[in-house]
């Protein structure tokens, strides 16, 4: 959405809710699919686009552009709920069945990645789901949203250069998971 | 940067770089973890139910939200105005008390002027305005709980009611900055917000007309479909087609001008329409292709709904732009009668329109002076339709058309020869028999009608059976009770006109009649005597 477009719809959507609609239009597909990539769940990933939204709303009228965009402010509202909602549900493992049960429907980029999803994806996504929130949400933003490292330091709020650290060291935590894991699970690492 | 991390970086954005072992297995991880997504967010299409329902959901606590912040603006107001009101009490029972006890004490010498002078009031404004339903006809209807129920005049309504009026039926929204809304049968309107600042209502269908008070500072919108149209003390027209309610919407600037705005999927477009200009708004186009501005066509404002909110600016001295002058202009046809049947080849067309209005025969212009109009028009055989269109500076139209059939030319064969009459005669033969009851059906005859008005008397005559090739006299008479013996003569001398215009200053009763012209001078066959009264 073209960035002046935006502050205008944003200026007026703080006076008139039919305003944000647009917003809301252009928003919502994204924030759904960054939270559906994150949590695996289509029915939780409702619930937390739903509390992302009522949130992006009742703040907006404080939202100032001082050098932080819209779209990462939006994105950061959604990785706060995402992050809160796995405090408030630690336990939660995904089970494959349940991603196959609530992703039918949805929109799955290719056949080979729904073979890699159910033969070894799970386990990557649980391995995933065992970093730190900002590991997860650097991995997320670079490797699901394939947004760009500009991208993502506004919405991490740091500098570019250092979004490729935070890369680089949130693979490393996550090649140190699945090796943990599969020494779990298979009492040595096979790879995958 | 991290040697690796650097490589890893610039691997990851496509580069063909050497990567070592680690950074390989970490690039390899990346990538296999970009397979594990679940959808793709750029293309990702949302349940429409669920992207609806969660719209819906935000929209109601916004407006609650909205409402809640209102209602504690209000009691804020209200609890300043006890105060207000309490304070007035005190110091009113303090000066009571003081004038009580001390009834004797001098009192402070105060101009006189200053006595008649009105305690300042302290307002306090509030920063939202109301709007009132200030006159209905038909059956308005308001939504209330999630019901349509009848509207009530005069009640005031806030920030998000809407309104809708059902067939034949008309209302007005009155706004406090003196603005208002006038909304014609079959419109549905939402008012979604009122300030001190601005004035937004949405038009979903039907139409409306806004006139927007010069003095008010207030900004004001409707919104439909795609567009929006502000203004600023201006009058304008929204309409939205109810039969094809998300097509396409037509805006009218009918006095000053209007910033209409589009938007359509990030995009937005402004325009400008200037006094007399409108635009039509396919919504379902692409921006650019969707808006097309033109002149407004006057006959469209010669329509109820224009008279109605013309008589309404009226009264409230408002500016009426291109509503100034909505009738259309006068037109009179005084000859030939509609339906007329005639052997004749040419005809005189006659008649008056307003005296700054131009008038077409067949989309051509013919001349006229001070409205009044007389053109010769040839005849061909069967019907003549004649279309008649007269249009004033304003642009307002009329039209009107007539129909001449023409006859072919049969004489019957018991017409006796024209027989010469002279005029120290006076009378033509057939008059002489029997004034009263001759019959006159297959003799040669001449029959005249006359059309008096302020200036003169518009004379028209037919023939049958008889020819007159050297014009025809026409005789006129003030003092006896017929022109046979004229006062005063005017020899026409077309044998194929069939009108004539005889001006006339001096009000009384007038003869008139007209004879065939011979050569010599003398007239042969005579026509009727019409007698006319000019006041």
């Amino acid at each position: 959405m073209d960035r002046e477009r935006e502050k205008l719809l944003i200026y007026k959507a703080k006076q008139n809710i039919e305003a944000f609609e647009e917003l809301y239009d252009y928003y919502l597909p994204k924030i759904f699919g960054y939270i559906l990539n994150r949590v695996g769940h289509r029915q939780e990933a409702e619930d937390l686009t739903s509390q992302t939204f009522a949130k992006v709303l009742a703040s907006l009228g404080r939202y100032e552009d001082r050098g932080i965009s819209f779209s990462a402010w939006v994105y950061r509202i959604a990785t706060n709920v995402i992050i809160d909602n796995s405090r408030k549900k630690k336990e939660y493992a995904m089970d494959p069945e349940i991603i196959r049960e609530h992703v039918a429907g949805t929109k799955i980029v290719s056949p080979d990645e729904q073979v890699c999803l159910l033969e070894t994806g799970e386990e990557l996504r649980h391995c995933l789901d065992q970093l730190k929130d900002d590991y997860q949400e650097v991995l997320s933003l670079k490797f699901f949203e394939e947004l760009d490292n500009h991208e993502i330091a506004e919405i991490l709020g740091c500098k570019p250069s250092a979004v490729a650290v935070k890369v680089h060291r949130a693979l490393k935590a996550l090649r140190n998971e699945v090796e943990n894991f599969q020494l779990k699970q298979n009492g040595n690492y096979v790879g995958f | 940067m991290d040697f690796n991390a650097k490589k890893l970086e610039k691997a990851l954005n496509g580069e063909k770089i050497n990567l070592g072992k680690e950074a390989g297995e970490l690039y390899d991880m990346g990538k296999k973890l970009s397979r594990t997504r679940l959808v793709d967010s750029k293309t990702i299409e949302v349940d429409p139910f669920f992207a609806e329902t969660l719209k819906e959901k935000l929209y109601y606590d916004w407006t609650h939200e909205q409402n809640a912040k209102s209602e504690k603006r209000i009691s804020r107001l209200r609890y300043a105005g006890a105060l207000a009101f309490s304070f007035a009490i005190i110091v009113l029972l303090a000066f009571l008390s003081y004038r009580y006890f001390t009834p004797f004490a001098e009192s402070p010498k105060v101009a006189e002027n200053e006595q008649n002078t009105p305690a300042p009031v302290v307002q306090n404004e509030p920063n939202f305005i109301t709007a009132t339903l200030a006159y209905f006809e038909g059956r308005v209807e308001l939504w209330e709980n999630d019901a349509w129920v009848l509207a009530e005049e005069n009640i005031i309504l806030s920030s998000e009611r809407q309104l809708r009026t059902l067939e034949a039926s008309k209302a007005i929204l009155s706004f406090e900055d003196g603005s208002a809304m006038r909304l014609d049968q079959n419109t549905h309107v939402i008012i979604e917000d009122m300030t001190e600042e601005n004035i937004i209502l949405q038009q979903i269908v039907g139409k409306s007309y806004s006139r927007v008070n010069k003095s008010s500072t207030l900004a004001y919108t409707v919104r439909s479909l795609n567009t929006q149209t502000t203004a600023l003390g201006t009058a304008f027209t929204v309409e939205i087609d109810p039969a094809d309610p998300l097509q396409e919407v037509n805006i009218k600037a009918l006095e000053s001008s209007v910033k209409i705005k589009l938007f359509d999927q990030g995009q937005s477009e402004e325009k400008h329409l200037l006094e007399g200009e409108e635009a039509n708004i396919v919504a379902t186009l692409p921006i650019n292709q969707s808006l097309s501005v033109r002149t407004i066509i006057q006959e469209e404002l010669q329509a109820d709904f224009f008279a109605w909110n013309r008589s309404e600016d009226e009264k409230t001295n408002q500016p009426l732009g291109k509503l100034q002058d909505i009738e259309p202009p006068a037109l009179e046809i005084t000859n030939p009668a509609n339906g007329l049947i005639t052997t004749e080849k040419k005809v005189f067309l006659a008649g008056r329109t307003d005296p700054d209005s131009i008038i077409l025969l067949n989309d051509n212009e013919i001349p006229s002076s001070q409205g009044q109009f007389l053109h010769e028009v040839d005849l061909a055989l069967g019907e003549n339709i004649f279309h008649l269109k007269t249009f004033d500076s304003y642009g307002n139209v009329t039209n009107a058309a007539i129909s001449v059939i023409r006859e072919p030319i049969q004489i019957a064969k018991n017409i006796e020869p024209a027989k010469e009459y002279t005029s120290a005669e006076n009378k033509p033969p057939y008059l002489k028999k029997d004034e009263e009851s001759v019959s006159i059906g297959n003799l040669p005859n001449i029959n005249l009608s006359a059309t008096p008005n302020e200036r003169g008397v518009y004379l028209s005559w037919s023939i049958n059976g008889l020819e007159s090739l050297y014009g025809f006299k026409i005789l006129k008479s003030q003092e006896r009770d017929n022109a046979y013996a004229e006062d005063e003569s005017y020899l026409f001398p077309y044998s194929y006109g069939r009108h004539y215009f005889w001006p006339i200053k001096e009000p009384g009763t007038y003869n008139f009649s007209i004879c065939q012209h011979n050569k010599d001078g003398s007239c042969g066959i005579y026509s009727n005597n019409v007698k006319i009264n000019i006041d």
